[in-house]
């Protein structure tokens, strides 16, 4: 359970909204037991007035009996509301302290986060945590309250008769929980481990389509997809069953607790030392309090799964490489040179190195372009200049000081980086520019976007700099996403710049306007280009081939 | 109202029926979850009998327990029943929720399957995967809870009005006044809920959205140093959606509310009118009779009648959301298939084997467009229209021509995956099939799967040495060799450690497994530096070796000497035919 306290903790700044909810809660479930109670009470009592002619206040009960029903409406109403309420700002809050805690993780394993399927599943897991107080802490909390208060006034007003229905509430409200939770875990496990392979037989059916039906393949695909979706099915069906179990368990419990009121009650009754009345309220009262019962199965069911959310959140949560540090000010505006002395960098220990011996100097204010065929190490180069990966040997200097012991803060207000993928919010135009410079005006947005051939375009847009660029910037052609994605660094306005295949996706003509319109803005910098094509990059003083910057002996 | 909300309504009503429809397809287990709710009723009937009935005996009659035991352990088994009823309910209900989503996502495939990646164009690739997983999977709950709980919540409330208006009129009548208000608050919930459950899903699916995309971008935003102020967005965003669905929430959880009263307040009023009539305050109706065991008896049933509509409207939500996941898989199900079917039959019959590699040897097939017509819908002009071409058994044909000029339909013509809308496609004599043709698109799919599982896709039975003989051919060998984990590295999206030129490659060792005498590639090359596309054209060149016929789609101007005839096509036509 130590892996929940840190979320239990989170919960502190809601424990007025949360205490509030619960006691709705609790007011609500004692609404239900009163309404049930008194009713039995009233109409056995009747009974024996009719049948022995004595005299009964009737309205005092009656109007208890009203009361208990406006109640139990009214503060379900407001329960719902405030734990709704609470529970999203939770919500809000657990999102901020998730991306907090990711986002000073070193980059190459955010990389590897986007690449796999473990956002989704992050996401899924903060709210798995959600619900943990909504489902499980306050349910519990007020069953044990509703349940201790309702059998403490069973036994004031009827003895033994109430210690009876306590000894059963108390022993099926303790182990029926524990039960559910330990049988339900490994149901919860088997449909977080069915998923992923569903999806992927999902995602192949449809992308691999053509290949499926040109190697014949759509049948045994079936059966793959099949056999992925009966998995994850068979596991739904048990937690299901589980669930209806747990279900039926809680109707026997509140059952049983009747039927240990009458058993103990009847002689009571008939011995002189409970009246008729009273065991008609202990026998229903019993029967209503099950309801303070009926979600926790079903709740405690899923604490094994959030259990694990928690464990895995909390994997993430050690490193810092001071990255969330607010924006310094004030970026350094000197030239400065950049230079990789003998690097040497292998992507895996037991692979052949993709950098081998390598030395690449720019003096201040030098635009140098290396070119070479693809999947050679070309990003891998730009990735060690900008201090993302860390070379195996040999060291890399920004400046004249290694970038390595630059913090990421400083090193990215000295040098930025068009990474090889273009890397779009779904914002705004304006939203996305703004991400390199927050305070920029609209006027240096169009002067960037003229920079990278954009403005046209943007004005010509309904909504002008506000339009919606869609998730990924979906909404944009690949060539005017890659310019997006050039403005915005031109807006960052660092004296080093990193360009990776800047004019991938440009035809010739745009390629060649966006290289003018740069050029002067590159030649105020250092610049390390990347391109396949070197005649097509923009101005540049010195062009190499990627192969000869290796000492011989690659692959 | 406005044409398009029109349309959601009709969309939303085809769907609903649709779903309605499905349920034949688990006739058994859908009986089975509604009659374990029924006998569930009855047994409530009993249990508050047999409650009313002990109680009345010991407090009215004296009766002294021993006598009541017989009773109380009958009790003690109704306990029983219903709980192992609750059991089976939920397991019937995920029963019946298994056997249809099954038979629906099977359907579905197949219709996909059916259509062919050409049809599959024209939708989001990743709303159609969605379709496939999580849409079918969103229909589980309707078929497990709502559906059984819409007939449980129409008989079981008639059921228990019924009996207690048997034993008293009056109080039956009273919980009749409930009754018209009933189906209204059905609507009323109904309406209150669907709308709840989707502005609350909206707000959800937002805020993750959102959420997701900045983690997506983590790597960009630190670069930009923007982390801390995507952190307070995030939280921002969060909050913004907290304070507009609160708004939404204090309307639609009112409608419930006003469910709980009614229900509360008939509680009130059948006990408060069963205490008068036992004191024998009411002179009129059957109120007098009315002894403790008929009072407390319809005491008990009063709050069951209420129950099954509380518990309709917590299941609400999956019924909204199977109807949204319904419309969607409708829309998929209701694209016309092509009018013949391309038949799945064993890839071409006895493959003959080099015997040395290991590796199919086919005999080349000649390929014909005879006149052939396609129109594509929405679009006036026919993309090809009357349009013919004879490639010779074993030809390297390399086709090129500006976009949008019919070049991939030919080869989506000799792939099967489209259908000519006149005239005739013919590989080898015969009209395409599966296994006639081997594949290799611009961005070749890789499978969740290892670097083994992709290749034996075109040829499940090939063992190691055959599998490493194709690689080989396909220049790939030392790459996978240098794999950690060799043909067992798993591949998936974004390929672990393949290049686009090493997945081009694969895609090839994955034609050279297929016996298909026919190579269709959709610009292998497209976007690859030369020295991958010299490897790639070396690959495809050993490929086809006289074996099999190839039919290449090029944009680069490096690619178009490759080969032995060069075509050009130009507006679904043939403007160029140059051999070399």
């Amino acid at each position: 359970m130590r892996e929940l306290i840190p979320f239990l903790r989170d919960l502190r700044p809601e424990r007025w909204r949360l205490a509030l909810g619960t006691l709705l809660l609790i007011a609500t479930l004692a609404a239900s037991i009163g309404l049930m109670g008194l009713s039995g009470w009233f109409i056995t009592a009747t009974a024996v007035a009719g049948v022995t002619g004595a005299y009964l206040d009737i309205y005092r009960p009656s109007a208890g009996i009203r009361f208990f029903a406006l109640a139990r409406s009214i503060s379900r109403y407001f329960e719902r509301l405030v734990h709704h309420d609470a529970v999203l700002r939770t919500l809000a809050r657990l999102r901020g302290w998730l991306f907090r805690t990711l986002a000073p993780l070193p980059l190459a394993q955010v990389g590897r986060l986007r690449r796999s399927d473990l956002l989704n599943r992050m996401t899924a897991d903060v709210e798995a945590l959600d619900n943990l107080y909504l489902r499980i802490v306050g349910p519990t909390l007020a069953a044990v309250v509703t349940l201790g208060a309702t059998v403490a006034v069973l036994v004031l007003v009827a003895g033994p008769a109430g210690w009876a229905v306590g000894a059963v509430l108390l022993a099926g409200g303790v182990l029926l929980p524990l039960w559910a939770w330990r049988r339900g875990s490994p149901h919860g496990e088997a449909v977080d481990r069915h998923l992923p392979a569903l999806r992927g037989a999902g995602v192949d059916a449809v992308q691999g389509l053509a290949e499926l039906r040109a190697c014949g393949a759509v049948a045994r695909h079936e059966q793959r997809l099949m056999a992925a979706a009966d998995g994850l099915a068979a596991a739904r069906a048990r937690a299901a069953r589980l669930t209806g179990a747990g279900e039926g368990a809680v109707g026997l419990l509140a059952h049983g607790a009747l039927l240990a009121a009458l058993i103990v009650g009847i002689p009571l009754y008939q011995s002189g030392a409970v009246s008729g009345p009273l065991l008609a309220l202990v026998a229903l009262a019993a029967l209503a309090a099950g309801e303070a019962l009926t979600a926790l199965p079903g709740a405690w069911q899923h604490l094994g799964r959030t259990r694990a959310a928690a464990r895995r959140l909390l994997e993430h949560a050690d490193a810092d490489t001071g990255a969330a540090a607010p924006r310094p000010e004030g970026p350094p505006r000197q030239a400065l040179g950049l230079a990789l002395e003998a690097v040497t960098f292998r992507h895996e220990a037991h692979m052949p190195p993709v950098l081998r011996d390598c030395s690449l100097t720019l003096a201040p204010g030098e635009t140098v372009v290396v070119h070479g065929p693809s999947g050679c190490g070309k990003s891998t180069l730009l990735d060690l200049a900008a201090g993302l990966a860390r070379p195996d040997e040999g060291t890399v200097t920004l400046g004249g000081a290694p970038v390595a012991e630059l913090p990421e803060a400083q090193r990215f207000a000295r040098l930025t980086y068009l990474t090889q993928r273009t890397e779009l919010f779904a914002d705004s135009v304006a939203g996305n520019l703004r991400i390199a410079d927050p305070a920029a005006d609209e006027g240096e947005l169009w002067r960037a976007l003229h920079i990278a051939a954009l403005d046209e375009r943007v004005r010509g847009a309904p909504r002008g700099l506000h339009e919606w660029v869609g998730e990924g910037g979906g909404r944009l052609s690949g060539g005017e996403a890659r310019r997006l994605a050039l403005a915005r660094l031109v807006l960052a306005d660092a004296p080093v710049v990193l360009l990776d295949e800047p004019f991938r996706g440009l035809d010739d003509d745009t390629a060649a306007c966006v290289a003018r319109r740069l050029a002067p803005w590159l030649a105020e910098r250092t610049a390390l280009i990347i391109s396949h094509d070197p005649d097509h990059a923009p101005a540049h003083d010195r062009r190499l081939a990627f192969l000869e910057l290796n000492a011989p002996g690659g692959e | 109202m406005s044409a398009s909300a029109d349309d959601r309504g009709a969309g939303t009503r085809a769907a609903g029926r649709w779903l309605l429809d499905q349920a034949h397809l688990a006739r058994g287990a859908m009986a089975a979850t509604v009659g374990a709710g029924l006998a569930d009723a009855l047994l409530v009937v009993v249990q508050a009998l047999l409650i009313a009935w002990i109680i009345d005996q010991a407090v009215i009659h004296q009766v002294a327990l021993s006598e009541l035991t017989g009773t109380l352990a009958l009790l003690a088994a109704v306990f029983l029943a219903r709980a192992g009823a609750t059991w089976g309910r939920a397991a019937a209900g995920a029963r019946a929720g298994w056997i249809i989503t099954a038979a629906v996502r099977r359907r579905l495939y197949r219709h996909l399957a059916d259509l062919g990646p050409v049809r599959l164009q024209a939708h989001h690739s990743g709303s159609v995967a969605s379709a496939l997983v999580e849409q079918v999977e969103a229909l589980e709950g309707y078929y497990a809870h709502s559906l059984p709980q819409m007939v449980l919540a129409v008989t079981a409330p008639v059921l228990f009005i019924a009996i207690v208006a048997a034993v008293d009129l009056l109080a039956g009548l009273l919980l009749l006044i409930a009754a018209p208000l009933v189906p209204l608050f059905m609507a009323l919930v109904g309406m209150g809920a669907a709308r709840l459950s989707r502005r609350q899903q909206q707000s959800l699916a937002r805020i993750s959205a959102h959420f997701l995309d900045r983690l997506r971008g983590l790597a960009t935003l630190r670069i930009f140093r923007a982390t801390a102020a995507a952190a307070e967005a995030v939280e921002a965003a969060a909050e913004e959606y907290r304070r507009r669905s609160m708004s939404v929430l204090r309307v639609a959880f009112l409608s419930s509310a006003a469910l709980e009263l009614i229900a509360a307040i008939s509680i009130a009023l059948v006990a408060i009118y069963v205490g008068f009539s036992l004191l024998g305050y009411l002179h009129f109706g059957p109120g007098p009779e009315l002894g403790l065991f008929a009072g407390l008896f319809i005491l008990l049933l009063a709050p069951e009648v209420f129950f099954p509509l509380r518990r309709l409207a917590q299941h609400y939500h999956d019924r909204a959301a199977a109807v949204g996941a319904g419309a969607e898989i409708l829309q998929l199900l209701d694209e016309p298939l092509p009018p013949a079917r391309v038949s799945e039959g064993q890839p071409v019959a006895p493959v003959q084997r080099d015997a040395r590699t290991d590796l199919p040897v086919p005999r080349p097939a000649p390929v014909r467009f005879e006149q052939v017509v396609v129109a594509f819908p929405g679009t006036a002009a026919a993309a090809l229209d009357g349009f013919d071409l004879s490639i010779p058994a074993g030809q390297r044909v390399v086709i090129s021509g500006p976009s949008g000029a019919g070049k991939s339909t030919l080869l989506h013509l000799a792939a099967g995956f489209l259908q000519p809308d006149g005239g005739a496609v013919t590989v080898g004599g015969v009209a395409p099939a599966a296994g006639q043709a081997a594949w290799v698109g611009q961005r070749p799919w890789l499978f969740h799967g290892s670097v083994r599982e992709n290749l034996q896709l075109a040829d499940p039975q090939a063992d190691d040495p055959r599998l490493w003989a194709a690689l080989r051919h396909a220049d790939l060998d030392a790459v996978i060799a240098a794999l950690p984990q060799g043909l067992d590295t798993p591949l998936g999206e974004d390929a672990h450690g393949l290049s686009g030129g090493q997945a081009s490659r694969l895609a090839l060792a994955r034609a050279l497994l297929s016996g298909a005498p026919l190579l269709l590639l959709d610009e292998p090359t497209a976007g690859l530096d030369p020295d991958s596309r010299e490897r790639v054209l070396a690959a495809v060149a050993r490929l086809a070796d006289g074996r099999r016929t190839v039919l290449m789609v090029a944009h680069d101007r490096d690619t178009h000497d490759w080969g032995d005839r060069h075509l050009v096509i130009a507006a679904g036509r043939c403007v160029e035919d140059r051999h070399a």
